[in-house]
């Protein structure tokens, strides 16, 4: 039967997209290793953590010890194993990366897409993204984490109200480009109420690109979570962070090279990373073509479209 | 053609505000509409032909249109309609079909969800049932095999297929009124063939006015009842088709009708250009507008505006030479 053969065609068809995408993917490079260097960062921020040594643990006899078969990163003033505070540090890190990329991500998706599709709101809401855009990020985040006090979750805080707006520019562009597409008219002569459309049709096209940002703003918040703990905004003393491990290595730098190298190594590595998977999911969703490759259901063809 | 008129424009004026002052888009177009019958709006790119359509949807962005005249849709005025209202009658009493079925299909989804989602803007029901719906309607549509078919993204579909989802789309709450704008444009001749077909077809069955906007008149010939011919926002010639073929009126359908090349002309004819080029509508003419183009222009044509004359109870022609035009014809028919 014809149609027998037509449904088994589409599945066959479908099944060779899915493996053209994954060859695709493995065949870009810095997809790959950004991915594994976060992947491992992960690793140590959930799994690393309980095996870890107490980062807390105090052995005074053997402070600024450097590092050895028995304290791998060596350890600080007070005697605390570099590594471990390094491997909580992560989990620290990454909670402050995705808490900002999670709130900054969905508050900026829906600030975007609203005044895309409302040029009332669009004037309030753009203004008072312009107002805060206008600011240094850094010096945003530290009169925020100044005015609510430091702590991990008031950083998040602090750091989504200075990435909001980046993400809600995004946002805006591309739902303003779908927007003029044929098809979002076509809803409207169908009767489409107006969140219908916006929520439930331009959202899925506007993912892609916004995939990419919030891995960047990943990357940029940890750099400021850095910047922030090390100015003694940020993540308050005891607890491990990055940053805060920087300052205070800091005043002993030349005495204990390795409280300031890991930390810092690991920020780096970490940032690095996740650049390299945006850059590489950038590549693999082609923003220039986003409204034919929406992420959705991995529908992918490379139609260049002739007119 | 005796019973009232399914839709009646009347004095349709679109204006838009631009950076350059306003422009007048749509200039006063009248015409009505029986059901099922299948009106013919013709003229080239930019006379005012989907402005004309998306004015009676009112699907323009209305910051900056303005609209004048009536729209008369089985007794309501949808211009008068406040927007709330005016979502409702979309889709339901008044429906689109866009040119490109390459780009008016949502790409992330399925068939069966863009289907679903149409009927479900209308009607409250269960999607289940809403599935039921879409699937006979694609085979209403034709659409081999359309059990699978839904399952499918827009991209897995070829073009004439795609259309005919869009049509099956625009026609999925039983709209009183279709406009059709540049249905075919896009496709291959022999899909276009096909789609027209489906369109007459379908039009049997509903009862369904159709506004055909085309700038083919090829396709003219083919379906329509009756023709429009427009020229910079303006309705020039109204005609049933034969008669229009057969005799127009206006100098400009006589020069686009002289420009449609056809497969058994001498090889050694070639076709005919209309002189000139379509005025900008930022300094549209004092008199007619086609005047700087026409070969029987008067000074009379330079100064004033021609009206939109009856000249025998069907055909209506914006032009003050008419006769002289008609009779010019017949010399060159004889010769």
């Amino acid at each position: 039967m014809v149609a027998i053969d037509l449904s088994a065609s589409m599945r066959f068809e479908r099944a060779r997209e899915r493996r053209a995408l994954l060859r695709k993917m493995l065949s870009n490079g810095g997809l790959v290793v950004g991915a594994l260097i976060i992947f491992i960062i992960v690793l140590c921020a959930t799994v690393g953590v309980l095996i870890a040594p107490d980062p807390q643990f105090l052995e005074p006899a053997i402070r600024l010890q450097a590092p050895s078969p028995a304290h791998w990163f060596g350890t600080d003033g007070f005697g605390r194993a570099v590594f471990s505070r390094v491997v909580n540090g992560a989990s620290t890190s990454l909670l402050i990366g995705t808490g900002t990329m999670g709130i900054a991500g969905s508050l900026g998706l829906i600030i975007g897409l609203y005044s895309a599709y409302y040029p009332r709101a669009d004037a309030i809401l753009m203004r008072v993204c312009d107002a805060l855009m206008a600011f240094p990020a850094l010096l945003l985040a530290i009169a925020i984490t100044a005015a609510l006090g430091p702590s991990t979750w008031n950083v998040i805080i602090s750091l989504s109200v200075v990435f909001t707006p980046v993400v809600a520019r995004v946002a805006r562009a591309s739902a303003l480009s779908i927007k003029q597409q044929v098809y979002i008219d076509s809803l409207r002569a169908q009767g489409a109420r107006s969140w219908r459309i916006l929520w439930s049709n331009i959202l899925p096209n506007v993912v892609s690109p916004l995939i990419v940002q919030a891995t960047f703003i990943f990357a940029d918040s940890l750099i400021v979570e850095a910047a922030l703990s090390f100015l003694g905004a940020g993540v308050p003393a005891p607890d491990p962070s990055w940053g805060n491990m920087l300052l205070e290595g800091k005043s002993v730098l030349f005495q204990a090279w390795w409280m300031t190298v890991f930390p810092g190594a690991a920020i780096m590595l970490t940032v690095l990373g996740a650049n390299l998977l945006g850059d590489g999911l950038r590549d693999l969703l082609d923003p220039h073509q986003r409204a034919l490759r929406p992420v959705f259901g991995f529908i992918r063809r490379d139609r260049k479209d002739k007119k | 053609m005796s019973e009232s008129p399914l839709l009646d424009v009347v004095g349709l004026t679109t204006r838009f505000a631009t950076e350059r002052g306003e422009v007048t888009a749509v200039d006063d177009v009248s015409f009505s509409i029986g059901s099922g019958e299948i009106v013919g709006l013709v003229g080239e790119s930019g006379c005012g032909k989907s402005v004309t359509a998306s004015s009676i949807m009112r699907l323009l962005d209305e910051r900056y249109t303005s609209y004048g005249g009536e729209v008369v849709l089985g007794g309501t005025d949808l211009l008068a309609l406040p927007e709330r209202r005016m979502r409702k009658e979309r889709g339901r009493s008044v429906s689109m079909v866009f040119q490109d079925p390459m780009t008016a299909l949502n790409p992330v989804y399925t068939i069966e969800n863009q289907l679903i989602e149409a009927i479900r803007a209308h009607r409250t029901i269960s999607r289940r049932e809403a599935s039921a719906i879409a699937l006979d309607l694609l085979e209403q549509v034709g659409i081999p095999d359309a059990r699978n078919r839904m399952r499918a993204y827009p991209h897995q579909l070829s073009g004439g297929m795609r259309q005919r989802v869009v049509i099956a789309m625009a026609l999925s709450s039983q709209p009183r009124l279709l406009i059709a704008d540049e249905p075919t444009t896009a496709l291959d001749v022999t899909i276009q063939a096909q789609i027209l077909e489906l369109m007459l077809a379908l039009r049997a069955e509903y009862d369904t006015g159709v506004v055909l906007i085309t700038h083919d008149l090829g396709v003219v010939a083919q379906t329509c009842d009756r023709v429009l011919v427009m020229y910079l926002g303006q309705i020039i010639e109204d005609a049933p088709v034969g008669e229009l073929f057969r005799q127009p009126y206006h100098p400009y359908t006589i020069g686009l009708l002289g420009a449609t090349p056809s497969v058994d002309a001498d090889s050694a004819d070639e076709l005919q250009v209309i002189p000139g080029r379509v005025p900008s509508l930022h300094d549209v003419p004092v008199g007619c507008r086609f005047a700087a183009r026409c070969a029987f222009a008067t000074q009379q044509c330079l100064d004033d505006p021609p009206p939109l004359e009856d000249v025998d109870g069907v055909h209506k022609v914006r032009c003050w030479n008419y006769r002289t035009v008609i009779a010019s014809q017949e010399v060159t028919h004889v010769a």
